[in-house]
């Protein structure tokens, strides 16, 4: 579905499709992210999702001695094989699609019996796995010691003691699969990989059932490459062909088919395995590790964890506003300052038709300035502070102490890491929809995204009604929009089928965030923002200026003066400017003023001069809350097709318009 | 199959108490599994989230929210408080 999926071209030439794969798979906070920063040598993540890395990402690895180099593939994190990460397919599928030669697991040193049940499920699978002890420097510190040595022979694998945080150890763990790796990439050649000769570890009953359903893959399977509708119907899972093709032993589908069966007792052998490998000593060297625990259960009690939460939340936002409207300041004087002139100027010369030229630097200038104005100062500053959050181990903790009120509108607590990031931008807070569980949550999800105003929403609605109303009005108009929001996150969980899943969740533990890591997930998150965001918003611009330089946009206004006079009590600009900012959010304000100007004349200039303030707050909640911007709707669109962009878009223009009206006549505009 | 006394569920146990779980309703038995709540798992309770929210259960090291409705339905036999051996690094 995205590019992430995508090997990238190797670099040196047709070698690269045979390099072995190493897959790197952990439960959540278990410091992978990390890891594989330190392993590739680079701090960066996939990210275009905030909140979680959602789709495989292949990174080139060079060993430091002879094994040679590797594709090590990033997977999301997850709990189980079964897990559905992305919200529909199972992880074991995510894996198998990379083709690993080996997985490289990454556990906690100083939890192994949480750890274990994930490892021997990839064990199970019957490809050659590396495990990576890491955070080993936490589990010291908590007076934890591991029995390498021992874990190892009772694993029939390499076992490793890593730091992430420091790289100590890495090298070493991605070494070990990097040559296991190879050494199946050699031995195989084209042949149905075996199990690997391991001992069993679960009772004879279980081990007969893995038997049975073993011996069903390997008689019932269906022949290399059948495409057929009849082995599809019978193989409803994949995993017979998966088996047929050579990707996976029938004893790995097996296990993958019985994993809610084998997870209970994987549990169970983990627990006497950690029993076994696990040295605790009582001596006093936990003390920083306890007050960490200490302040880990502060932060989700009631109390201080309530006030603490209000506390950095309002902290969050008012850096944003702050950091962001200061850098907002530097960046848009700078570029009218340097680069409007030199566009314009270059534009006129290249392109004689002056309307043509007004309708590109609509787009270039217009656009760009957009981008530089809102886009870089509100949404990169956005996305660090959401960083160090979720660096922290915070933010789950946030989760839990909201989760009740986010229930009341279907919503897991987990929905306010995509809430928060729709007061940047909403496109990236829809992907970020991905964190939850299901469609019917992720649908609620983007509809409360998509009324909740964007940084660029946020500075139309107080430049237009601080200045002429005061600030006071502006909160004002805020504390309405937030309502409605509320209001259609009720009306979408009683409207849309489905009942919300229950909340079983693993809290991070606090953590003091690493600088680079903060700094390459917001950007590289930033990134994704301007590659999805930026195309759409220059085009949205190009269109609008050729409909604002030819004219086109007059005849509209005599179609929706029914709705926009009678109904919201505004002046035909207003609703003219309405309809276009679909076009432009962060024009709402400009274009008004601009097609103003053009019909009044000069004095126009002053919004007061032809709209009471009663009259611009209406338009404000009403351009604030109706239909997202063209490029949130193709975002939605992208995500959750066109019949369901449609229908959310056309709920929040209802609710905007019905708001509209009621406001008007309780304001007296009307 | 009638039972000779009252089960006693998650949610009912008072916070700071410590559990054994004894069985996992089927419904949420596979999603509590994975994170380590299945029969045989000790449990304490170490919080209970404000506005009627999920319950903070220590399992292990790790600590895991789990909504009321879903504590519900794991059933637990309250283990002896004079064996902490299992969480020696509480304050």
């Amino acid at each position: 579905v995205t590019a992430c999926h995508q090997r990238p071209p190797g670099t040196g030439g047709g070698t690269a499709a045979d390099l072995p794969v190493v897959a790197l798979v952990g439960r959540p906070n278990v410091g992978k992210s990390t890891f594989l920063a330190r392993a590739s040598g680079r701090f960066a993540e996939t990210g275009n999702a905030p909140g979680t890395t959602l789709f495989a990402e292949r990174r080139r690895v060079g060993s430091r001695n002879r094994a040679g180099e590797a594709w090590l593939v990033d997977l999301p994190g997850t709990t189980s094989l079964a897990d559905r990460p992305a919200g529909t397919e199972p992880f074991w599928r995510l894996l198998l699609a990379e083709r690993p030669d080996a997985i490289l697991v990454v556990a906690d040193a100083g939890d192994l019996a949480r750890h274990l049940p994930l490892i021997l499920a990839c064990r199970d699978l019957g490809l050659p796995i590396v495990v990576a002890a890491n955070l080993a420097d936490e589990a010291a510190a908590r007076g934890v010691e591991l029995d390498t040595g021992r874990l190892a022979q009772l694993l029939v694998a390499p076992v490793q003691l890593t730091v992430g945080r420091d790289g100590r150890g890495v090298a070493r763990a991605l070494d070990e699969a990097i040559r296991l790796a190879r050494r199946r990439r050699d031995a195989l050649a084209g042949a149905s990989p075996r199990g690997t000769g391991r001992a069993a570890i679960h009772p004879a009953a279980i081990e007969l059932r893995i038997e049975a359903e073993a011996r069903s893959f390997a008689t019932a399977g269906p022949p290399i490459g059948a495409r057929s509708l009849g082995a599809a119907a019978i193989d409803e899972d994949g995993l017979g062909a998966l088996v047929a093709s050579g990707a996976l032993s029938a004893r790995g589908a097996a296990t993958l088919r019985l994993a809610d069966v084998l997870e209970g007792p994987r549990w169970e052998v983990a627990r006497r395995w950690a029993d076994q490998v696990e040295r605790r000593r009582t001596d006093g060297e936990s003390g920083t590790s306890t007050k960490v625990d200490r302040l880990a259960r502060l932060s989700t009690a009631p109390w201080p964890g309530l006030p603490l939460f209000v506390v950095v939340a309002l902290a969050s936002l008012l850096v944003t506003m702050l950091v962001g409207g200061w850098l907002a300041a530097v960046l848009g004087s700078a570029w009218t300052a340097a680069v409007s002139p030199l566009l314009t100027v270059g534009v006129h010369t290249l392109v004689p038709q002056p309307a043509i030229a007004s309708a590109l630097l609509w787009g270039l200038d217009g656009g760009l300035i957009a981008l530089v104005s809102v886009g870089i100062p509100y949404v990169l500053t956005f996305y660090l502070v959401l960083a160090l959050l979720e660096d922290s181990g915070y933010l789950t903790s946030a989760a839990v102490l909201t989760d009740r009120l986010f229930n009341l509108v279907g919503l897991p607590g987990r929905a306010a890491i995509p809430l928060l990031a729709a007061s940047g931008c909403n496109v990236p807070a829809i992907y970020g929809t991905r964190v939850l569980a299901t469609r019917r949550e992720r649908l609620i999800a983007s509809l409360l995204v998509t009324m909740t105003p964007c940084s660029a929403r946020s500075a139309v609605v107080v430049a237009a009604l601080a200045p002429i109303a005061g600030p006071g009005v502006a909160l004002a108009a805020f504390g309405v929009i937030a309502l409605l929001t509320i209001g259609g996150g009720v009306l979408a969980n009683r409207m849309i089928p489905g009942r919300q899943p229950a909340l079983v969740l693993e809290l991070a533990p606090l953590r003091r965030p690493l600088l680079p890591h903060v700094v390459a997930k917001a950007w590289s998150r930033f990134e994704g923002f301007v590659r999805s965001a930026a195309p759409v918003m220059l085009a949205g611009s190009i269109v609008l200026g050729i409909l604002y330089e030819t004219g086109l946009v007059w005849p509209v206004a005599v179609v929706i003066d029914p709705l926009v006079g009678g109904w919201l009590g505004l002046p035909a600009v207003a609703g003219l400017a309405l309809v276009f900012a679909f076009l432009r959010k962060e024009l709402a304000l400009q274009l008004l003023v601009a097609l103003a100007v053009v019909q009044y004349g000069a004095a126009a200039a002053n919004l007061a001069t032809f709209m009471t303030p009663a009259q611009l707050f209406v338009y404000v909640v009403v351009a604030s809350v109706s239909v997202p911007c063209v490029a949130t709707l193709a975002t939605l669109a992208a995500e959750f097709g066109w019949r369901a962009a449609l229908a959310l878009s056309g709920t929040t223009l209802a609710i905007a318009l019905g708001a509209g009206g009621i406001l008007a006549r309780l304001l007296g505009v009307v | 199959m009638p039972r000779a006394h009252p089960v006693l569920t998650l949610a009912e146990l008072p916070v700071g108490s410590t559990a054994l779980v004894t069985a996992v309703g089927a419904e949420h038995g596979p999603a509590l599994a994975r994170e380590g709540l299945g029969p045989g798992a000790t449990v304490t309770v170490d919080a209970h989230a404000p506005f009627g929210g999920p319950l903070l259960v220590g399992v292990g090291r790790a600590r895991l929210a789990v909504a009321r409705s879903v504590a519900a339905t794991v059933e637990v036999a309250p283990s002896a408080p004079a064996a902490p051996p299992d969480r020696p690094f509480r304050p």
